[in-house]
């Protein structure tokens, strides 16, 4: 080492040139020594925290924007499934199907990382929500009604930092049939126990009398004991997306029909009304949607209409008797019997368990099939309103 | 008379007021560095201290935002300074996770296991009006021998996915 500002230099007692480094150096090499490695280590540590605070941050952002797209990719896939134009309407009624893979496009997130600077690095990988929607596992005896489950994945980045998150959120599907089940939808009225029936395509818009019972004899009459198997209310259980158990149950059902209907939105949905003490009571009202209906004890149907009749529909299932008054829109399956007021005239279908007793039936029935028709239209895809299960995995 | 002749001294040697001013000089120099030194390795163990509290921070609230995006229910214990989550298994049991913290000193854990570097002065949740709640996380920051260290506080607002549905369509029946 050569002295720089520190050396000093001087003679000696005989005169000769003595050369040093004088205090200064080691001070510096002291501080050097001690400083260097300090910083060093300061420096790295605050580079550690940094990266992972930054990380950590961007984790959030990533999470937020993977919530956005599956959020998206949720509403576009109910989209999906209630567009009778689409490929996913068809693949998802049609029966014995196969699992299914679609991909979904986030427009609107897509559109929010162009343009929003905040965003810039962000990115969804593919540009893309993946959607696998597993085979229908049936609930009941219609194979087209049943349960799956709809996995939507989606992979969101930020490309400095090298940080990924991969999000999966699973929820239920449900397939129902908002219609009268087959083949009771191919006739006007049908009385079980004695085998007799009236298509629909006989009556056509005309009252429907006595007259025209004809007896049902080889494929229909077997065809209808195995539709009556449908009907039964131990399937309800699992077959219903809405169910209302217990006491307060159709108060509560009610309740939903008013809440609704006060903000201008459609119910439709299998439902069942689960409390033997309490009568179903419709009485004055105006149906929004496609709703099909089952309770556990009688019905009174006193003037129920439909607020649009080429779109929405009534089918009401009674385990005890049903009285019908004034003018009803819908059809009625009556377990245990049924009575129609004088003057009341029901507008829909009948099917009647055992035969009523002449004076029971007073009103007119009005035969008015065709919103009730079982058609692939008439399967509902509804997604449960929460997830199953979700999981976030750090990439 | 001509005086006899001083011996000849070295000129170059530093004299004892030469080297007590020097000597002063340099020592006032060396303190003075020292002290700067000193004031500013305090400055950086305070923004140290400070920048590794706020990245405890973010790690731990990350951490806990996944599991509460992926619950489906929520139970806190105040005593305990502990919230339990719920994570739903789609075909299996649900995962119970338990986000505690035992006091200060102590890291906040989940499910015992620490979770970031920060010694935490305060975790819990404060209810703020029916149905809303924020979890609230303080950690010092600064040197960790201050009197009175100031906390860096982060929030999230204690929200189950979900539960709004669950409630509103407690009516849903599963096919499953």
């Amino acid at each position: 080492m050569t002295a720089g500002a520190g050396s000093r230099s001087g003679h000696d007692a005989g005169g000769r040139m003595r050369r040093g480094v004088g205090l200064a150096m080691p001070l510096v090499a002291v501080l050097v020594t001690v400083l260097v490695p300090v910083s060093l280590a300061r420096h790295r540590h605050g580079m550690q925290a940094l990266s992972a605070a930054a990380r950590s941050a961007r984790g959030g952002v990533l999470l937020d924007l993977g919530r956005s797209a599956l959020a998206e990719g949720w509403w576009r896939m109910e989209q999906a499934l209630t567009d009778p134009d689409g490929v996913v309407f068809h693949e998802l009624r049609r029966a014995g199907r196969s699992p299914l893979a679609c991909v979904v496009t986030p427009t609107f997130l897509l559109e929010r990382l162009r343009a929003d600077p905040a965003l810039a690095g962000y990115a969804l990988e593919g540009a893309r929500v993946d959607a696998h929607v597993a085979a229908l596992m049936p609930v009941g005896e219609d194979p087209c009604e049943g349960t799956a489950t709809v996995e939507l994945v989606v992979t969101v980045s930020h490309a400095s930092e090298r940080v990924a998150r991969r999000l999966r959120e699973r929820r239920e599907m449900r397939v129902a049939r908002l219609a009268l089940p087959p083949p009771f939808d191919r006739y006007a009225l049908v009385v079980l126990d004695r085998g007799l029936g009236v298509p629909a395509a006989s009556v056509a818009g005309r009252a429907v009398t006595r007259d025209h019972l004809t007896e049902l004899s080889g494929p229909d009459a077997s065809e209808l004991a195995a539709g009556a198997a449908r009907l039964d209310l131990a399937q309800w259980r699992r077959r219903a997306l809405f169910r209302f158990e217990g006491p307060g149950a159709v108060r509560r059902f009610l309740a939903l029909l008013d809440e609704r209907a006060a903000e201008g939105r459609p119910v439709s949905a299998t439902v069942l009304v689960d409390d033997p003490t309490e009568p179903l009571r419709l009485r004055r009202r105006t149906i929004h949607g496609r709703l099909v209906v089952a309770t556990t004890a009688g019905a009174e149907l006193v003037d129920v209409r439909l607020r649009d009749p080429a779109a929405d529909l009534l089918v009401v299932q009674a385990a005890r008797r049903v009285e019908v008054g004034g003018r009803v829109d819908a059809a009625v399956i009556a377990q245990d019997g049924v009575e129609v007021n004088p003057g009341a005239r029901l507008a829909g279908a009948l099917v009647l368990f055992r035969a009523p007793a002449s004076r029971d039936v007073a009103g007119e029935l009005r035969a008015d099939v065709t919103r009730f028709s079982a058609s692939e239209r008439s399967l509902a895809a509804v997604l449960a309103p929460w997830a199953l299960e979700r999981e976030v995995e750090a990439l | 008379m001509t005086p006899a002749a001083r011996p000849a001294r070295s000129r170059s040697a530093a004299s004892l007021a030469e080297l007590s001013l020097f000597g002063s000089i340099a020592l006032a120099l060396v303190a003075m560095s020292v002290a700067l030194l000193a004031r500013a390795l305090r400055q950086d163990t305070w923004n140290g201290g400070r920048l590794t509290a706020v990245s405890s921070l973010s790690v731990v609230l990350e951490s806990l935002r996944r599991d509460l995006w992926s619950s489906d229910a929520a139970r806190t214990y105040p005593q305990a300074n502990a919230l339990a989550l719920r994570i739903p298994a789609d075909g299996a049991s649900p995962d119970i996770v338990v986000w505690a913290w035992s006091g200060p000193g102590r890291p906040v854990e989940r499910n015992r296991r620490a979770v970031g570097t920060a010694r935490p002065l305060d975790f819990g949740v404060r209810v703020h009006e029916p149905g809303t709640a924020v979890l609230s996380l303080a950690v010092p920051s600064g040197p960790l021998d201050a009197a009175s260290p100031r906390p860096v506080a982060i929030g999230v607002p204690l929200v189950i996915p979900d539960a709004l549905w669950r409630e509103r369509y407690a009516f849903w029946s599963s096919g499953r």
